[in-house]
């Protein structure tokens, strides 16, 4: 039987005085693909966001278990730091801070926070570009200052870099595929394709079928109104393709 | 007026003959408007005029001046008589600006004259450091001549510890020269220091300015586009310390056509600093495809803290691409949250940020990465 990663029990959040997830229930194990679809405002970016330790989301009731530990009084930091990631639906820009440094940054600071001594810069730098070279990302892209002037596509592939650099248990993508063009797409799943093993595990935020299709998941929920109203095999991306989410309210 | 007894100016004035009567007369326009003070002075700059009473001794003594070369055949540096400057050089800033009393003051009774001539390109750095000793007025004036096509960098140190420090810098870029100047102010004294740069065609200007003060200082340059084509930029970061005031003044004039102007700064205040900027660019109507920036960033981090920044433009022609803007705030959340779920604890996602902003304008090889406060190394 696989090990349990993450588990949310009836999960309750209010965001500013209003109920955005009502009782959500999702347990994904080790080396599993999930993936969550819904319509606009079901509350997809908001789960997200509460497993990552966004501060101002007002979890009313439930639970959320991630590596056996109980995580909706930590720090986003040290969920980071348990193995969790999120790729996020708008990156934000950080101007003056170049990629090579951020990665850098983070990575120490991953490595330290398990116990490990950094890479020599001379290691870390090869371990960077063999990520880049996955993703089609040369060394003039890492120079520059983080996601400032970066097109979607390029911002979208720079949060996968960062995911292969930090290489975590489970991996959240939150619409990744949006803004990514034909090519790009296949150059982003290929790398998450090559990432997963047996010691992680997916969650994929997604509208389109297309992702999915590269990237074929274990598992497909559907969230709407803030909890999982089905649950099912690939198939059930294919029905909401067909039918659209109205018939799932 | 001031503690600054008029009596002593008067009397250090008439000393000397050089000059006398046009320095006389320009000493009753310093008299007319008085040492800046919230009543007359620009826009929400620290009162000059009550820190200027705690100057004890209103005697005016010279400034320790060094230079890291003093004299070879790329550059040449010395303390001038003012007998040996011309008239038309030693009253140039008058010229150009009008009613600024520190100027006034300056010129008019001024002691210390210092030349640096560069003369040919220089490969290193040449450092100038000002400083002060005792609470005293100091009137320093520097004139930096750089020759036509001649390339130079100067690390320009002011570390005045006491007193009332009025410094009066002027830079005269000849044709396809170039300019690169990397001041560090960390003076505890209250200190104004005036820049007056002339631009010949095809010259340019880049300054970066690290002010770290911890007493009140003021910063102000003044930018004088003569030759077309010519360029400058002056980008400024500000940390002072706790209590202190960070003034910062850049006022352009593009007076040819063909020139360009950036000027910005990044302001880091904590506890109860104050940081005020104004920028201004006037470009007259005669002058054609002008390019110019004001970019201002304030981060407030205390409840205390102020930022104040006031972009301004005067512009008198359509044929100008001119842009500005200007926040202030606390760090932002979002960008927080970002770093924070890649594994940073809040602190170091804060400094991470704000290093970022400060590695805009000081590039990770830049020689003031070595005077950034200890936080932001």
């Amino acid at each position: 039987m696989s090990k349990e990663l993450l588990n949310i029990k009836d999960l309750h959040v209010d965001v500013e005085g209003k109920k955005i997830l009502n009782g959500l229930n999702l347990k994904i194990n080790m080396n599993e693909i999930h993936a969550i679809m819904g319509p606009n405002g079901a509350g997809k970016s908001v789960l997200s966001n509460v497993l990552s330790g966004k501060e101002n989301y007002n979890v009313t009731s439930g639970s959320i278990k991630f590596c056996g530990k109980d995580i909706i009084n930590l720090l986003s930091n040290e969920i980071s730091n348990l193995g969790l990631f999120m790729a996020f639906q708008y990156p934000v820009e950080i101007p003056g801070v170049t990629i090579m440094n951020f990665l850098k940054t983070i990575h120490e600071s991953k490595r330290k926070a398990n116990g490990n001594e950094p890479f020599s810069p001379s290691e870390f730098l090869n371990y960077v570009r063999e990520k880049a070279e996955i993703l089609d990302l040369d060394d003039e892209i890492l120079k520059r200052q983080l996601n400032v002037g970066f097109s979607g596509g390029e911002k979208k592939r720079n949060e996968v870099l960062q995911l292969l650099v930090l290489d975590p248990v489970l991996a959240i993508l939150d619409e990744t595929d949006s803004g990514l063009d034909v090519d790009a797409l296949d150059i982003v799943s290929n790398g998450i394709k090559g990432m997963n093993n047996k010691n992680n595990s997916f969650l994929i935020i997604t509208h389109y079928k297309k992702l999915l299709e590269k990237i074929p998941p274990n598992k497909v929920h559907i969230l709407a109104d803030g909890k999982i109203v089905k649950s099912g095999g690939p198939e059930l991306a294919d029905e909401i393709e067909n039918k659209g989410f109205e018939s799932f309210n | 007026m001031i503690n600054l007894t008029l009596d002593n100016l008067e009397k250090n004035l008439k000393k000397e003959d050089t000059y006398k009567s046009e320095r006389i007369s320009i000493f009753e326009d310093f008299v007319k408007v008085g040492l800046p003070s919230s009543k007359v002075d620009r826009w929400k700059y620290f009162d000059l005029s009550s820190k200027a009473k705690k100057v004890k001794n209103t005697n005016i003594k010279d400034s320790i001046i060094s230079i890291s070369e003093k004299k070879s055949d790329k550059l040449n540096f010395y303390t001038a008589q003012k007998k040996d400057i011309a008239p038309d050089i030693y009253f140039r800033p008058k010229e150009f600006i009008k009613n600024e009393p520190m100027i006034d003051l300056n010129i008019s009774c001024s002691n210390q004259v210092s030349v640096l001539d560069i003369k040919s390109d220089q490969e290193e750095i040449t450092t100038i450091t000002i400083e002060s000793d005792g609470e005293n007025l100091y009137l320093p004036r520097i004139l930096i001549n750089v020759d036509k096509g001649i390339s130079a960098k100067i690390l320009l140190k002011n570390l005045s510890s006491s007193g009332l420090t009025n410094l009066l810098i002027e830079y005269s870029l000849e044709k396809d020269s170039n300019l690169e100047i990397y001041r560090f102010n960390n003076s505890e004294s209250t200190l104004v220091e005036t820049n007056i740069v002339y631009l010949k065609e095809r010259s340019n200007l880049d300054l970066i300015n690290l002010s770290t003060p911890k007493g009140s200082s003021r910063f102000q340059l003044f930018s004088h586009h003569l030759g077309s084509f010519s360029l400058s930029s002056c980008n400024t970061v500000s940390i002072p310390s706790n209590n202190s005031n960070d003034d910062i003044l850049i006022d352009n004039s593009l007076m040819s056509s063909d020139c360009e102007n950036k000027s910005g700064i990044r302001a880091i205040l904590d506890s109860k600093s104050i940081c005020s900027f104004q920028s201004l660019i006037d470009i007259k109507d005669s002058v054609i495809r002008s390019k110019a920036e004001q970019d201002c960033k304030g981060f407030l981090l205390s409840d205390d803290s102020v930022m104040n920044a006031k972009p301004q433009m005067n512009i008198f022609n359509d044929d100008v691409i001119c842009k500005h803007g200007a926040t202030i705030g606390s760090l932002d959340k979002q960008e927080i949250f970002y770093l924070c779920s890649r594994g940073l604890n809040k602190k170091e996602a804060e400094k991470l940020l704000l290093n970022g902003h400060i590695s805009e304008y000081i590039k990770e090889n830049s020689i003031l990465r070595d005077y950034l406060p200890g936080d932001f190394r």
